[in-house]
């Protein structure tokens, strides 16, 4: 059995010991400190799934950006193992679905974005294709700002940027939030929201929004 | 024995004690009560919805951590919510005010329990 969940506070340390197991290896994914891991997992919405033994197999998050008013997907990390299987694409969709239910935040005509290093070319299927989001432009960072990812000859990380667009990106959601049937390719999968709330309450709210678009 | 009480205005015997705590007893339950009467209408309006999620944070005396545990949200988005800076869609407005019904009614208990401890 799988399980979809927010990351709660006081898993937070369980998840970072994943979280730098997994960065270790991975030149394309940025190795937070632990407090600065604690810190997504506090002001952000981090997103986890885990097998029948509470181990993780991977995470994302969605944070907001309140200089920028943006929200930003990321963060995604799945266990090498458990690569293909759909756990990336679920959780970010649960990470976007989330964002989209409990802030509202396109009626405060805030920003999605998610940002992918152009080397790394794992999350571009699932953010262009899973989640309809689309290229807005690139983006190049000093590698100081972000040390530990992989930086061009010049110093520089050099990343893409994606936006959620409307209605695409709801609707894909939408499709997939109807079409869930409780299993992730012919495994039992469980998804934990909020106490009193089920895809459903998202379906309906989905379509809600998607008709105010319209 | 005479027991006297140190209170914010003056000392008080423990009769005297008794009957301040009975009066304040009724009206954290009058308050109490209030909150959920109010909690049993959905605001539509997003504003609204954080007047009266702020309020009950109040009324109830629990904090952003708690509630964000309780309602498996971050505690950024709980603060969101009572600043006015955001609201669940509102369809999920509902589970909010059920579980700060069923918080209430739980400080409501304290209040009717019998004995209680001084």
């Amino acid at each position: 059995m799988l399980t979809f969940s927010a990351v709660l506070p006081d898993e937070a340390r369980d998840a970072y010991q994943w979280h730098r197991g997994f960065s270790a290896s991975k030149d394309s994914l940025y190795p937070r400190s632990q407090a600065a891991f604690k810190a997504v997992v506090d002001n952000g919405s981090a997103w986890s799934a885990r097998d029948s033994n509470a181990d993780y197999l991977a995470l994302a998050y969605a944070n907001f950006d309140e200089v920028d008013s943006t929200w930003e997907l990321g963060g995604l990390m799945v266990a090498t193992s458990r690569r293909g299987q759909g756990l990336g694409a679920a959780l970010m969709r649960l990470a976007l679905g989330n964002t989209l239910f409990e802030e509202n935040p396109l009626e405060l005509n805030q920003k999605i974005v998610a940002h992918v290093l152009k080397s790394n070319p794992d999350p571009r299927k699932i953010i262009q294709h899973s989640l309809k989001f689309r290229f807005a432009g690139s983006v190049t960072i000093p590698s100081h700002v972000l040390p530990g990812l992989k930086a061009n000859a010049e110093g520089f990380i050099e990343g893409d940027e994606f936006h959620f667009t409307m209605p695409d990106s709801l609707d894909a959601l939408v499709e997939w939030v109807n079409s869930w049937d409780g299993k992730l390719r012919d495994q039992e999968a469980e998804i934990i929201l909020r106490p009193g709330v089920s895809l459903k309450h998202w379906a309906k709210a989905f379509g809600e929004m998607a008709s105010a678009y319209s | 024995v005479i027991t006297m009480f140190q209170t914010d205005h003056a000392v008080l015997d423990a009769e005297e004690f008794s009957e301040v705590r009975s009066q304040h007893d009724q009206m954290r339950m009058a308050t109490l009560n209030a909150l959920i009467k109010r909690l049993r209408s959905i605001p539509e309006d997003s504003k609204e919805f954080s007047r009266l999620f702020a309020h009950s944070l109040s009324v109830l005396e629990v904090d952003d951590a708690t509630l964000a545990r309780m309602f498996r949200v971050s505690r950024p988005t709980i603060g969101r919510w009572a600043r006015g800076d955001s609201a669940p869609h509102p369809i999920g407005r509902k589970p909010v005010f059920d579980q700060l019904i069923n918080l209430a009614r739980l400080k409501l208990k304290y209040y009717t329990a019998e004995p209680r401890a001084v």
